[in-house]
């Protein structure tokens, strides 16, 4: 990631990544459309990059928009028939089909009641159709999806949630030091935590909390202070 | 600023619920505060008298009073009128039903309406211009900016204080000519107030036996029952809204109460101190802030902790007398209270009340006061007025008791 | 109109059985024309022909590589430990520039030769376990109160 990153603004055009498209192929990510042949930002915020050739506009968002692949956290509405409708925070409630589980059949179906927690990928995203879900990987497996038993949930900012699944996020390791504890992120802006005890899932739920106004270079300083917020 | 920073609404999931279940009864809550804290009321005065904004941590509630020159009803010729309009619009979560976002308006409404109308807290006979002619009609608006729970209290305070630093011009109707005064022509006037009356919410949950004071909006989510009770300065009850599933017994409210009838008191005491300062602050041109300023924060804001420290330290005798009730209070005086009520049984009986007396704004002073000797120290309550509460509360007591017979022995039967 | 000058099957002989992939081939054929048709006014030439030199990609995680966001720390829940260790293990394994050969060329070379000389193995075999057996007679004959391995000595 440059160190220097630019602002853009919806409808300005990104001359800099027209540069290098003209050189090789280049992958727009979510707030840059093309047009024709010029690029254009569609919402305001930072401009990022990854090399080789990803760029995407991180802006400050808080309505989810499903994307095929990303992985949500949802909480179970209802259920319509053969399927269940599950909440993500996004315009519409997407669906998850009763034998989108680990070992699911038309007999046995899985137990969800409204009001639980599901960590699920979305397995199909349009904007003229209702995103759909699943909770098993392409082996048939549950591996890490599933229902989220007990524990905390709580909703931020879709920013807090992608800050928190980088590579090189800190907070995640900082908080380790301090407790054991189990986590969720939902790319959704939703976060499931669970430590051994209540006091320590509320110190661990402010201390992400915290997080929400971050930015990249602000983080790390935080993070050196996340043992005092825990205390707290 | 209008709008929710939540776009949405905490408490809908089975873990966030049973989690604070389980954390209310460890006596923890989310903000490190104690079952019996409040969080810090902020009150910001605008330019305009009766402009106020108020926070209460995140929740942010503007409420505006404004009046004009109507005709009154009917049926009470001589009398004003006083309008309360709540606007919880811009604070709808996105994963809100409508139901519920109708639902919360509806009782925000209607417990302004009991708390101010019901309860008689304005003069409004003081309104009259011409009897059955000319009366000022005085309207509250209310304003929440930003939900974070206990949107009751939020509003009700906003709106006793928006209602105290509103001043109305002065008239004059000689010879059918109503004449109005400019504020240069003639000094504005404020209103006229018979009592000072204030929301404190409590949740209740199943699991604990601490009600929850001032909650957030993931604690009202996550409650069983919630508890609004109105108590004016002088330690009365106004209103008392208990709805929910939790059982509540005669001691949960008992004890509600009498945190309810001190805070009450703390809290119109820190209106007036704001008032004060408000007003020392209006003698110098330079120092009024428009609503561009409320809004932006950068107006200053009055706080309850700052301003009521202040207060502790400087006169400890009343605390004292605090502790004192308190010991005392406990068991003696329990069959005296009225009996936890349905929800909406409360305002008609009041309606009902009002319409055969003046002074019948629910004259159900708290037992205790009467026996103690803070009760006799507020000077402001006219004797009077105490008077016919003796008889008064007797009468209202027991057909009140008559109608909420099943209610209470259901409450027992869980018990 | 093209599609007019080109022959077209009859409808009987779709609907035979064995035409079902032809059938599924001709109506694709068909909607991608009708589709076609409706955005003919939208559509030009350039958009039908170029060849552009983006790919759009909506998801975040994707873009950004983010990981997965389900994460357990020390001992909190197990299952998930072992999961994520084995995940990070392959990763590892993965981004390793070469797998790390078990056997190494020499190696691989004698045991083949090994193999090859199956015969001369065979026979180092035999003198093995002759030589064993011998060994065991001795070990049984050293044992007096055992008395009857008479087969055995038959064997021999």
């Amino acid at each position: 990631m440059s160190a220097n990153t630019s602002i853009v603004m919806p409808g300005e055009r990104v001359t800099s990544v027209e540069d290098v498209a003209k050189g090789k192929r280049i992958i727009l990510g979510p707030g840059l459309r093309r047009v024709d042949d010029k690029v254009v930002a569609s919402k305001a915020g930072p401009l990022r990059h990854k090399e080789p050739n990803t760029f995407w506009v991180d802006s400050y968002q808080r309505r989810y928009v499903p994307a095929r692949g990303d992985l949500i956290i949802g909480i179970v509405k209802a259920r319509a028939g053969d399927m269940y409708r599950v909440d993500i925070g996004s315009a519409d409630t997407a669906s998850i089909s009763y034998l989108a589980f680990e070992a699911a059949t038309k007999k046995n179906r899985p137990d969800l009641n409204p009001g639980d927690l599901l960590y699920a990928r979305v397995l199909n995203a349009n904007a003229d159709i209702e995103p759909e879900l699943v909770c098993v990987n392409s082996n048939g497996k549950h591996g890490k999806l599933g229902v989220l038993q007990d524990g905390f949930f709580f909703k931020c900012s879709l920013n807090l949630g992608r800050l928190l699944l980088r590579d090189s996020c800190p907070a995640l390791a900082a908080i380790k030091d301090e407790l054991p504890y189990e986590i969720a992120v939902g790319v959704n802006g939703r976060i499931w935590v669970k430590a051994h005890s209540t006091r320590e899932t509320v110190g661990l739920a402010n201390a992400i909390m915290t997080l929400e106004h971050a930015g990249y270079a602000e983080i790390d300083k935080i993070c050196g202070n996340l043992g005092s917020v825990l205390q707290a | 600023m209008f709008m929710n920073s939540n776009l949405f609404e905490p408490g809908k999931s089975k873990s966030e619920r049973t989690f604070v279940q389980s954390a209310v009864k460890q006596n923890i809550r989310f903000d490190g505060r104690k079952s019996n804290e409040f969080r810090d009321v902020k009150l910001t005065f605008g330019a305009d008298w009766g402009t106020v904004a108020l926070s209460m941590g995140d929740t942010k509630v503007l409420a505006q009073v404004s009046c004009d020159i109507g005709t009154p009803s009917s049926a009470r010729g001589n009398e004003g009128t006083l309008h309360l309009n709540v606007d919880i619009k811009g604070v709808a979560f996105l994963d809100e039903v409508q139901a519920t976002h109708d639902q919360r308006q509806l009782t925000l409404n209607s417990l302004l309406e009991r708390t101010f109308r019901s309860s008689r807290c304005l003069d409004l006979e003081s309104l009259c211009i011409a009897t059955e002619q000319h009366v000022w009609c005085v309207r509250v608006d209310i304003n929440v900016l930003n939900h974070d729970g206990n949107l009751y209290d939020a509003s009700t305070i906003a709106a006793l204080a928006a209602l105290m630093h509103f001043r109305r011009p002065d008239v004059s109707f000689i010879e059918d000519e109503i004449r109005t005064y400019s504020e240069r022509e003639r000094e504005l006037m404020p209103l006229l107030f018979l009592h000072y009356p204030v929301s404190v919410t409590y949740c209740v949950y199943k699991s604990s036996t601490q009600p929850l004071v001032d909650p957030t909006l993931l604690e009202e989510n996550a409650a069983d029952s919630i508890i609004v009770l109105s108590f004016n300065s002088y330690q009365e009850l106004c209103t008392l809204n208990a709805g929910g599933t939790a059982p509540t017994n005669v001691r949960t409210i008992m004890q509600c109460a009498h945190g309810a009838a001190r805070r009450s008191k703390a809290l119109v005491q820190f209106i007036r101190k704001a008032l004060e300062l408000d007003a020392e602050r209006r003698e110098q041109p330079m120092q009024v802030f428009g609503l561009m300023d409320l809004l932006n924060e950068t107006a200053p804001k009055l706080s309850f902790k700052y301003l009521m420290e202040e207060e502790a330290e400087v006169d400890h005798t009343p605390d004292r007398a605090r502790v004192i009730e308190q010991k005392s209070d406990v068991e003696p005086m329990q069959l005296e209270e009225p009996v936890p009520q349905a929800q909406m049984q409360t305002p008609k009986k009041i309606l009902a009340e009002t319409t055969e007396d003046d002074i019948a704004w629910l004259p159900q002073e708290q037992p205790v006061d009467e026996a103690t000797p803070t009760a006799a120290k507020p000077g402001k309550a006219k004797p009077n007025r105490a008077k016919n509460k003796g008889g008064k509360k007797q009468q209202s007591q027991t057909t009140k008791k008559q109608n909420d017979s099943d209610s209470e022995e259901e409450v027992t039967q869980i018990l | 109109m093209p599609s007019k000058m080109k022959p077209r099957l009859s409808r009987g002989v779709l609907d035979m059985k064995f035409m079902q992939r032809t059938k599924a081939k001709v109506e694709k054929e068909d909607d991608d024309e009708q589709s076609r048709a409706l955005y003919s006014n939208e559509l030009n030439q350039k958009m039908l022909n170029s060849n552009s030199n983006f790919i759009i990609e909506p998801s975040y995680s994707i873009c950004a590589g983010l990981s997965d966001g389900r994460l357990s720390f020390r001992g909190m829940n197990p299952e998930l430990e072992r999961l994520l260790e084995l995940e990070r293990a392959e990763k590892e394994g993965k981004t390793k520039p070469e797998q790390p050969t078990e056997v190494n060329d020499e190696q691989m070379a004698e045991t083949y030769y090994a193999n090859q000389a199956t015969a001369i193995s065979k026979t180092i075999q035999k003198k093995m376990t002759a030589r064993n057996d011998i060994n065991k007679r001795k070990s049984n004959q050293k044992k007096m109160q055992f008395k009857k391995p008479r087969q055995d000595d038959g064997g021999i």
